[in-house]
This record gives C-alpha cells, sequence and structure tokens, in this order.
C-alpha cells in the first residue's frame, strides 16, 4: 500500500506540472494581446510598456518565465504562490491573499450542496430500484432527467425567480460587504446555490444508484443470501447497497474535488465570491498569475480527490487491493 | 490619450459606458425630485457592479483610467484643484470649478504658466484628519504620476507638456522643474508649450493630493511612499466619503506592515463612509446626500437587472439599462421617473485605413462616407436610445457644442446616397470605367476586422450590403472586443477597414480626440490613430506595405495649432480640425454620438448623471426618505 501511495503521489506531482506547463503554454504561446501593454495602458509608450514587461518577468526567457512561476507552486512556505510573483496583474493584490479569501466560500458552496445532493439522490436511487417500475420509480427517472438535461445557470435563474423574486422564501444573489461568510450562511444566502449545484448532481447519483442496485440485486451471492433467509431489508440494505453505492464514492469524490476548485457558473449566477469567480476574472483581466494559481489549486483538488477515493475503495471493496 | 483604455473594461458595453458632453440642447431627462421640495439626506445606496470600480485597476489615484472609478474619485474619495458639479451638460456638467482651489486659476497670455491658489483648512480624512492641504501634496501627486512604476496603466502622458515632468519620469532630474510650490497656498505650473488644457488636468483624479506622512516626513511621496502596487487602499482624501476603515489606517509602521482598509475589496466589494473631516462649507460642488455607499461587485448581468427592477439594488453603476430594460421603460407608463438617457460623449464609428487599398484613395473614402446607412446601423444597435446619428467625429462635449448639427455628408434620415457615392467613386482611379462602382481588384475582399458580437455581425452586414452597391465587398474576420482593437492599431496586419470601433473622451477638451484618433503620436505604440494619418515614408515600408503606397496626409500641424489656444478660440479651432479632416481626409466613418441608459430603483430621488465621468452622480442621487 506504501508503495501504491508513493507512487501515485509522484504521478499526481507529475498531472500538476503537466497542468502548469499546459497553462503558461496556453497563457503565452496563444495570447490574443499583449499583457505588457494591456496593463501599460493603450496611451503608454514603448518604454512604459518594456518596462511592464520588465516589471512582470517577460523580457525573460520563455523557459526562465516559467522556472519563475513553477517555483511558485512549490507547496513550501517562502515558494507557494510567492508574492514576488504570485501577484495579479490587474489589482496588484496577492493571489493566495485572494485565493485564501475566496476559498471558504467555495469550500461551503460545495460542501453544502454535497449534502444535498446526497441526501436526494441516494434515496431517490434505492426507492426507484427497489420499487421498479411503480409510481416512484416513474417519477424518480422524470426527476434524473430534467435535473440531468436542465443547464445550471437555467436552474439558478429559474429558482432565483420562483424562490427569491416570486415566492419571497430566501435571499437572492450576491453577498453585502459587510456580512460575514458564516452570516451569509445563516441568512440562507447558500441555500439556493446548494439546491442548483445539487440538483444536477443528484439526478445523476439516482440513475446511478438505481442502475447499480438493479445490477447488483441480480448476483449470484444476493441469490444465496436470499436463499439462507435473510429478510429482504437485510439482503438489500445489507449486501446489495453496499455494492452498489461502492461506485457512487469514486463519483462523489471527482465530484467534490471538480467543486473545490471553483463552481464557476453557479458562483457566477449567485454573485458568490468563490475560487469559480476569481478564476473567471482571472482569465477574462489576463491575470496570468491567478489563472495559473487557480489552474493548479484545481487540479490539486481534483487529484487528491482521486487518490482518496482509489485509497477508499480499497477498504470499501474487498476485491480491491494494491500493489 | 486614451478614453478607449478607460472604457475597453467595459467590454460590449463600452459605448454605453464612456465620459461625458455633449451639448445638442435636448433636454435632460426629468429626475424624480421628492415632493415638498427638501432634499433627504442619509441612508445606503446601495450598488451592483459587473466588474470592479475601477475595472482592472486598484482605485489608485495615478493609475485610475476607467470612468467608473473617475466617478467614485470626483463624488466621493478625492477632490482635485479643479472639478466637474456632478451634472449632465445642461447644467453646466462639463464646465470647471474650483474644488480645493479657492478661485480661478490665473493663466498667462500663452497658457505655458498656471497659478493656483489653495483654499486654507482643508483637512485629509482620519487618521490624518490633523494634515491640511498644501501646494507640495500636489507635487507630490504630479511626481507620483511621472514615476512609471507608480503610475502604470494610467495617463501620465497628458503631463508630458510640464516642463521637466519627462526628465524627472526618465530619472534625469531630482524634481519636475514646472512645478513651483510658491508657499503652502499657491502652486505654479509651467508648461514646455501653450497649454490650453492644463485646467482639465488638475481636474483629473491622477491630480488629487497626496499628504505627507507625519510620521516620516522626508518620504518624497509622503503616505504613499512604498505602495507602489498598492496605493489604492491606503488613500487618505478629502472627500466627502472614504473607503471604511480609512480611519484605521497605520502609517507609523512600515508601508508592508501596513493593513489595508477593509472597505475596498478588490472585485468584491465596496463601501464608502462619511469623511468626517469633509466641511460642506468648502465645497460647492458636492451634495453627499446618502450616509453610505455599497457596491456589490460580480454576477450575471441580467440578475443585476432583476436586482435594481425589483428593488433590491439602486443602480447597476457600469452596467446601464439592458436592452429589455430599456424596451420594457420607454413604453410602461408605471415605470416613468426610473430610466435615465444621456449623451455620453463618445463616438460609435468606423475607419479606415488610408494605407491599404482602395482607401488610399480619398475619392473611394468619400463614397463610403456617402453610401453608408447610418439609420441602419443605428436600429441594429437598439434605435435612437442608443444615440444620434453622427455626422462628424469630435462630440459636442470637447468643442462646447461648436458644430451643432454640421454633417459632412447629410443624407435623408442618415440612410445614405448612393448617387452621390457613385458621383465620388467615378473621380477614383479604382473606378476605371466611370460608372460609380469600383471595378478594380482592390475592391474585392478588403481586409476588415470586427467585434464578434451578434449585434456587430448584423452591422457588418449593413455595411456589406452598403458598400457593395459601390463595387467594395469585405473579407470579414470577427473577433474578441480586445483582440479586434489590438489588429486594427497594429499597421503590419494592414486591415483595410474596422467598421465596430468606438471612442470617448477622457475630459471635456478636443485634445482627447484630435491627436490620439489623428496624429502620429496615436500610431502604435500609442494610439488609437487606425487609419495611419501622419505614417512616415520609412514606417510605411517598414510596416511592408507595397512600394509606391501613397504617403498619407499628416494632421499634426493641424493639432498641435490648437493645443495651446484657450476657451472659444480651443473650441473653434478643434472644430475646423474636423470639418477640414471630414471634408478632405474622410478616414473615419462617424456613425452614433452613443447614449448612456440606466435604470434606477424606486428609492432613488434627485438622479444626476456626471457629464464628465460619463456614469452617474453618486454625490448628487438621494434617497426617498433618507433611505428609510
Amino acid at each position: 500500500m506504501l508503495r501504491y501511495l508513493v507512487r501515485r503521489t509522484l504521478f499526481m506531482i507529475l498531472v500538476l506540472w503537466i497542468v502548469s506547463v499546459l497553462t503558461f503554454v496556453i497563457f503565452f504561446k496563444l495570447p490574443v494581446r499583449d499583457p505588457a501593454q494591456q496593463i501599460a495602458g493603450k496611451g503608454a509608450t514603448a518604454e512604459v510598456i518594456a518596462n511592464v514587461r520588465h516589471q512582470l518577468g517577460l523580457d525573460q526567457p520563455l523557459l526562465e518565465q516559467y522556472r519563475r512561476f513553477a517555483k511558485g507552486l512549490i507547496p513550501l512556505p517562502g515558494f507557494w504562490l510567492n508574492e514576488q510573483v504570485y501577484y495579479n496583474w490587474t489589482n496588484r493584490v496577492a493571489v493566495w491573499e485572494e485565493m485564501r479569501r475566496d476559498f471558504p466560500y467555495t469550500a461551503v458552496l460545495t460542501f453544502g450542496a454535497a449534502v444535498l445532493w446526497l441526501a436526494i439522490g441516494i434515496p431517490l436511487g434505492i426507492i426507484s430500484a427497489i420499487r421498479r417500475g411503480s409510481v416512484w420509480d416513474r417519477a424518480g427517472m422524470v426527476f434524473a432527467l430534467i435535473g440531468v438535461s436542465a443547464p445550471t445557470f437555467w436552474l439558478g435563474f429559474l429558482f432565483l425567480w420562483v424562490f427569491h423574486y416570486g415566492l419571497e422564501m430566501f435571499p437572492g444573489s450576491g453577498i453585502p460587504p459587510q456580512e460575514s461568510l458564516w452570516g451569509s450562511v445563516l441568512q440562507g444566502r447558500f441555500f439556493l446555490p446548494w439546491l442548483t449545484l445539487a440538483i444536477t448532481s443528484a439526478a445523476f447519483y439516482t440513475r446511478m444508484v438505481r442502475g447499480n442496485l438493479l445490477e447488483t440485486m441480480s448476483e449470484d451471492y444476493i441469490r444465496t443470501a436470499r436463499a439462507k433467509g435473510l429478510s429482504e431489508r437485510a439482503v438489500t440494505y445489507r449486501h446489495g447497497l453496499r455494492a452498489a453505492l461502492t461506485p457512487v464514492v469514486t463519483m462523489f469524490g471527482l465530484d467534490v474535488g471538480i467543486l473545490l476548485g471553483g463552481a464557476v457558473i453557479t458562483e457566477t449566477v449567485f454573485n458568490i465570491p468563490g475560487i469559480g469567480s476569481y478564476a473567471i476574472r482571472s482569465i477574462f483581466q489576463f491575470n496570468f498569475p491567478g489563472t495559473m494559481g487557480v489552474t493548479v489549486f484545481a487540479a490539486f483538488f481534483i487529484v487528491v480527490a482521486n487518490l482518496v477515493v482509489d485509497v477508499l475503495y480499497a477498504y470499501l471493496d474487498p476485491r480491491v487491493r494494491y500493489e | 490619450m486614451n478614453g478607449y483604455v478607460r472604457h475597453l473594461v467595459g467590454a460590449l458595453v463600452l459605448l454605453a459606458l464612456v465620459a461625458a458632453a455633449c451639448g445638442t440642447g435636448e433636454p435632460a431627462p426629468s429626475s424624480p425630485t421628492p415632493t415638498g421640495g427638501e432634499i433627504p439626506t442619509g441612508g445606503t445606496l446601495r450598488l451592483v457592479a459587473l466588474d470592479d470600480i475601477d475595472g482592472i485597476g486598484t482605485m489608485d489615484p495615478q493609475k485610475s483610467y476607467y470612468s467608473v472609478a473617475f466617478e467614485f474619485h470626483r463624488c466621493c474619495i478625492n477632490r482635485t484643484l479643479l472639478s466637474y458639479n456632478g451634472k449632465p451638460t445642461q447644467e453646466g456638467g462639463t464646465q470647471l470649478f474650483p474644488d480645493l482651489a479657492a478661485a480661478e486659476p490665473q493663466v498667462n497670455e500663452d497658457a505655458t504658466v498656471w497659478t493656483f491658489t489653495i483654499k486654507q483648512g482643508i483637512r485629509y480624512a482620519p487618521p490624518l484628519d490633523e494634515v491640511e492641504v498644501t501646494a507640495q501634496d500636489f507635487v507630490r501627486a504630479i511626481e507620483r504620476v511621472a514615476d512609471p512604476e507608480a503610475s502604470t496603466g494610467g495617463y501620465p502622458f497628458y503631463y508630458s507638456p510640464i516642463e521637466g515632468f519627462d526628465d524627472f519620469s526618465n530619472g534625469d532630474a531630482d524634481s519636475i522643474s514646472g512645478l513651483r510650490v510658491v508657499d503652502d497656498y499657491t502652486l505654479e505650473v509651467t508648461f514646455n508649450r501653450p497649454a490650453g488644457e492644463g485646467g482639465y488636468l488638475f481636474a483629473l483624479p491622477a491630480s488629487a493630493p497626496i499628504p505627507p506622512n507625519p510620521n516620516d516626513p522626508d518620504a518624497r511621496l509622503g503616505i504613499a511612499e512604498g505602495h507602489t502596487k498598492d496605493y489604492g487602499r491606503f488613500q487618505v482624501g478629502t472627500g466627502p466619503y472614504m473607503f471604511q476603515g480609512t480611519d484605521e489606517l497605520d502609517f507609523s509602521v512600515p508601508a508592508k506592515e501596513q493593513e489595508p482598509v477593509a472597505g475596498y475589496v478588490p472585485g468584491r466589494s465596496v463601501v464608502l463612509v462619511r469623511n468626517p473631516s469633509w466641511d460642506p462649507d468648502t465645497d460647492d460642488l458636492r451634495s453627499a446626500y446618502v450616509d453610505e455607499i455599497e457596491v456589490v461587485i460580480g454576477g450575471a448581468e441580467k440578475e443585476l437587472a432583476n436586482k435594481v427592477d425589483n428593488d433590491e439594488a439602486d443602480i447597476a453603476i457600469d452596467l446601464g439599462a439592458t436592452p429589455e430594460q430599456i424596451s420594457r421603460y420607454t413604453t410602461d407608463p408605471a415605470l416613468q421617473g426610473r430610466y435615465f438617457n444621456y449623451q455620453d460623449d463618445a463616438l460609435a464609428y468606423s475607419s479606415m485605413n488610408t494605407l491599404v487599398p482602395p482607401f488610399d484613395d480619398v475619392h473611394v473614402r468619400k463614397a463610403v462616407q456617402w453610401v453608408v446607412n447610418k439609420d441602419a446601423l443605428r436600429r441594429i444597435a437598439g434605435g435612437p436610445e442608443t444615440g444620434d446619428i453622427a455626422g462628424h467625429v469630435f462630440v459636442d462635449g470637447v468643442i462646447g457644442g461648436v458644430l451643432g448639427d454640421y454633417d459632412a455628408y447629410p443624407t435623408e434620415g442618415g440612410r445614405g446616397d448612393l448617387e452621390k457615392a457613385k458621383e465620388e467613386m467615378a473621380q477614383s482611379k479604382y473606378d476605371t470605367n466611370g460608372d460609380g462602382v469600383c471595378d478594380a481588384p482592390e475592391c474585392k475582399g478588403v481586409l476588415t476586422v470586427s467585434e464578434e458580437s451578434e449585434t456587430s455581425q448584423k452591422a457588418v452586414q449593413v455595411w456589406k450590403d452598403s458598400l457593395e452597391q459601390i463595387g467594395i465587398t469585405l473579407d470579414n474576420k470577427a473577433l474578441a472586443l480586445g483582440a479586434m482593437y489590438s489588429r486594427c492599431q497594429d499597421p503590419k496586419a494592414q486591415v483595410g477597414f474596422c467598421p465596430t470601433v468606438g471612442w470617448g473622451k477622457d475630459f471635456p477638451d478636443g485634445i482627447t480626440f484630435g491627436p490620439p484618433l489623428f496624429g502620429s503620436e496615436g500610431i502604435l505604440p500609442g494610439c488609437c490613430n487606425y487609419s495611419f494619418n501622419g505614417a512616415t515614408a520609412e514606417q510605411i515600408k517598414e510596416w511592408g506595405y507595397p512600394a509606391g503606397t501613397p504617403v498619407p496626409e499628416s494632421l499634426d500641424e493641424r493639432l498641435e495649432a490648437c493645443t495651446g489656444l484657450v476657451g472659444d478660440e480651443r473650441n473653434q479651432c478643434w472644430a475646423d480640425f474636423d470639418r477640414y479632416q471630414m471634408e478632405n481626409v474622410a478616414a473615419i466613418v462617424p456613425r452614433r454620438f452613443t447614449k448612456s441608459s440606466y435604470v434606477v430603483s424606486t428609492r432613488v430621488v434627485n438622479f444626476s448623471f456626471d457629464q464628465f465621468a460619463g456614469v452617474p452622480a453618486l454625490d448628487q442621487i438621494a434617497l426617498a426618505g433618507g433611505g428609510a
């Protein structure tokens, strides 16, 4: 297991390195416009533009530029997103300061939504499976179809329109400047974003749990369990569900990992100042340090989530062993 | 000189946001005024914004170059020697008034020496409420403008005519020789050429005074010392408002250890509270009715509009009214009084490259001026609410309305005149048989670069239809806004036609239109002369144009003739220049003098439009019942 973990960790580092190289190459080799000129302003003289280029280190050889940024990705004090290199090219604020400020919003959004989609998706999937063909099953599948088909931004606006502007049940978009994160949670400002994010995922989970459970319930060992005289409830929940939910763990881990890197659309629709909003701003404002920081940060969560999921798998499924 | 940069940030709403002035005599929209006459005070003005209030900036007065930021500096945080009254043109919104200056500046005969007398007893916001504004504070500000690192992204080029400014900026001098502190309350500014625009320079946020640091009196840049990149969150001003937490700034510790104000989180939120040092008796320009101004930044355009519709926000400050809102608010009587529409002193235009055939022939350019259907272009943009059909380039606000309705190529309803277009084309070398239709291969597939939005592409189609009538076809490349400007700006790209560009003023003077659009200084790396008048033979060769490409007429001398004049003479000079270029150069097709529209909540009373910044005047707006 230890060897496996070491190998996976090295692989993680390789993936993150590739992500950083790709981000760098996309930004610097496919430029829509010169970042130095944009920051200097269109009226700037050639000297001013050259000065900005120098300040940003853009006058150095490409490899040296990459080295400066890559150094800032080493997760050690003094290296990690160091302020000398990783500052927002537009507002000059340290990237790490901005990400540290924004990440809690994304985390609250992600975990709140995750609780909700598990609470909706798993029970619905189970009911659909054990009452196959019933009204419950059909209703569950209609929900799944709608949830999977509905674009997130559309759901977000729909919920705002119905629950905020229409029924006035929940607060609308945006966080008032003087309200803390937890104050916002208590005010219910996250409920509609949670619901928006959760509906799509819950729909997937419903279909997945239903499919897995139906498949599992036709396995030989389930027949054996029934033959041994176990009650249908015990067969379903103790033997069937455990196997059926194992793939859900994989999906859940990845979903959470992806969302921790920023729920871009939901954050935009509900104006939640999280990592997703920051990523969008960085890209549109040609803020390369911010773009690089947030991309690697998001990729980090995804690869870590992958690792955690794989390790968990070994515990959940006795057939899986890592060497 | 660059309205473009300041407004680029607003992306597709660029032309709806730009700065100020005009004077077509159109009545100002009626503001809802409170019954009983007394304007209520108090409450919190709740704004929403798509982007940061400084666009891609930092609210650093020496860097801010964006219309919304200009407004926040003017209305609220920073007073300057001269300033504006936060009103539309019809109410004097483009006129300069003394602000921190005790009176109008004294100007010598040739406008090379400007002397400002400073009001006594003006103090900064806390924690510097014991520090009085003196002449040295303005020197400090201009020295910071001259520091290339500190003013990156700003507009130091406007201050270049101050004697010794460039030397100081280049590190060749220890001080700016053109700035002389006569005494604590008198500042003398000497320019190296007649500078009729001198007053405007001292009304821009970059000239806002920087206080000394009482804990470090030797610090050359005062409290800005050590804040090259982030002074915006450490500034202390003299306006009626300050960022929340300004009073907690601690200048006794080194700059790196200072904590920024809590009231401005770039890209996220702004909270302005009253500045207790501000004395309304010393300020004739700002009313400052509300107690606080809050801005929530970010979100989706549609949702921000919803918030204003539903009274959850008072104004979408950088968004204006959406097309859907314009249509609804202009037709529903129940919504009257919540919709405002003002000329914003910007021009939507199309530009021909005088180095690229067939536009190197003035007759072709004039034929293009005659044939275009400006009315159709305006309808595509959203109709009359988006602006008036333009017949010349300089918006009224920068020339005091001298040109009025002058149109060098007047056509019925702005729909074009094919007959006159053909008459011009027939005189061109590209029409060999003289039938008024270009028959040369140069007219086929002219490289055209346009903005990629649906609206712009519909406009390109109108252009194609118009030009086809005189034998010109376009090879159109649709690009993102920034990429389009970069391509049009790059002479080496040899783009023939840029149909969807725009321009707005930085301050109400012709110098913000003439040199950048027509002068050689507007050619890359300057901005934004896309027709390349003023290019030299050497440059044309270097850019890769074929041998024999005619050198276009330079308009530099004509422009320079205006820069030294002041007052009416100056306005007339710019207007004459505009007539000349329209009738003899004709490389720019003015399409529309644009207008900005705003929707406000039912709480807003006494709405006003700041013609200088081109956005709602936040110091003039009050809330019904004091926001209760």
